[in-house]
């Protein structure tokens, strides 16, 4: 972060120049009781940078860090172990400043590993074609979703109980501003719910939106 | 990493396939970047979402690679546009790349395979413990244990003992009672057999 200090100065030029006679002036139109009166309470005004950075690091060792401890979270976040190699590659300038490839003329190398990224994914779903990635994977479901929606002209979404209830927030989220009907039903550890899924299709429904292994782990063969 | 050991969807006839990728390549990084996959048949590839490279050749015949099918806002009016990704994304999705390129196929296979071994081990180690019962018929690293209370409780407790045990169900889904006992377990091939014991050894005595 760079350091761009002012002087009271400085502040009161600024200000003069737009035509205002304080820092409050600037956020009026913030209401009242959103704003704040004084000072963060317990906050220094002023602290020395040494002082900042052992604060900070007091609180810090207040977190359990992943690493330190038995580690047993993941519901859709997994810690692996991630070689080496791969933060070193991907922080090449090469890559690491690669702006979109709109050129084709200068960005060959970032194109090819898209492309190879595209074949690694479709190769591992067992499909024909992947894309060059999307958000994540909360984000995707709800884009395949829409999807589903354009290529049937049809806008009922048929929801699994074993989606990720985050994945599920998202879609909601989503369906709000675009029409999509959602329909969910509630979890049970005692069974998945294929069979409310298969009865639930009519001619209204755009897809089926299963997670597999399911948000509790389970494994079904869904070719059947 | 399940598909390194289980059939893959579009095997079982999905049309279209997403995922998350975090788990090849990309760290936690305090919940994001990550990288969503995206595949379908190909008679869809004109509706897919996103951005798509293609390989193709240059006037003098050289194998050379350009986007393709790409509805990016910026390029077509915003709302026909179906690509909303940024830049980063693109660097996620080469960390992707990169690791699955070390592992390869057979370097997936026995990666997979490692973390389903210890899953299985954890799970076999934690239901030992009275009251205790594993809720899947199947897994690949990541199961749900009953308890005989609640399991957001518990996971206070056990982090009190410096064990992060689990994901309860009760935080994932705060208006089901019926879930309140259901904890969450990921094994992947980090966790040491030590974990594995000192996991089972809280989990006893915070239920004792």
């Amino acid at each position: 972060m760079r350091y761009l200090p002012l002087t009271h100065t400085d502040r009161q030029a600024m200000l003069a120049t737009i035509g205002a006679a304080s820092i409050d002036d600037l956020f009026v139109d913030v209401p009242e009781e959103a704003r704040l009166s004084g000072p963060i309470p317990c906050l220094p005004m002023h602290a020395s940078e040494m002082a900042v950075e052992r604060h900070f690091a007091a609180v810090e060792r207040k977190n359990m860090a992943a690493a330190h401890h038995p580690f047993f979270l993941g519901a859709g976040a997994y810690k692996h172990h991630v070689p080496a190699s791969v933060d070193h590659l991907i922080q090449r300038g090469e890559f690491l400043t690669a702006y979109t490839p709109y050129q084709p003329e200068i960005a060959q190398g970032t194109l090819q590993m898209l492309f190879e990224f595209q074949t690694q994914v479709a190769r591992l779903f067992g499909c024909d074609v992947a894309n060059a990635s999307m958000y994540d994977g909360s984000t995707a479901c709800w884009e395949a979703i829409g999807m589903a929606g354009r290529v049937t002209k049809r806008s009922k979404a048929v929801i699994s109980s074993g989606l990720h209830p985050h994945y599920v927030s998202v879609a909601k989220t989503m369906a709000r501003f675009t029409g999509d009907t959602l329909e969910l039903a509630a979890l049970d550890m005692a069974q998945s719910d294929t069979q409310r899924l298969l009865a639930s299709i009519d001619g209204e429904t755009s897809c089926v939106v299963v997670q597999y292994p399911d948000i509790l782990g389970r494994i079904e063969d869904l070719g059947r | 990493m399940a598909l390194g050991a289980i059939k893959a969807p579009g095997e079982m006839g999905a049309d279209i396939v997403v995922g998350e990728g975090q788990s090849l390549g990309v760290g936690l990084q305090f919940g994001g970047p990550y990288v969503g996959l995206f595949a379908c048949k190909e008679k869809f590839v004109r509706q897919m979402p996103g951005r798509l490279c293609g390989q193709t050749v240059d006037a003098e015949g050289k194998r050379g690679f350009v986007l393709t099918l790409s509805t990016r806002e910026q390029h077509i009016r915003r709302e026909k546009a179906t690509s909303n990704i940024c830049t980063n994304s693109g660097l996620c999705a080469l960390a992707f790349s990169i690791h699955m390129s070390l592992l390869g196929e057979r370097g997936l296979r026995d990666l997979a395979a490692l973390n389903h071994a210890k899953a299985v081990q954890a799970s076999e180690r934690l239901t030992q413990i009275p009251g205790v019962s594993l809720v899947n018929d199947s897994f690949f690293n990541e199961f749900t244990l009953k308890l005989p209370v609640n399991a957001r409780d518990v996971v206070h407790k056990l982090a009190a003992k410096k064990v992060l045990g689990g994901v309860s169900l009760g935080r994932l889904y705060p208006d089901e009672a019926t879930l309140e006992n259901g904890l969450l377990v990921a094994v992947t091939e980090v966790v040491s057999e030590e974990d594995i014991v000192t996991f089972a050894a809280a989990l006893q005595e915070v239920l004792a």
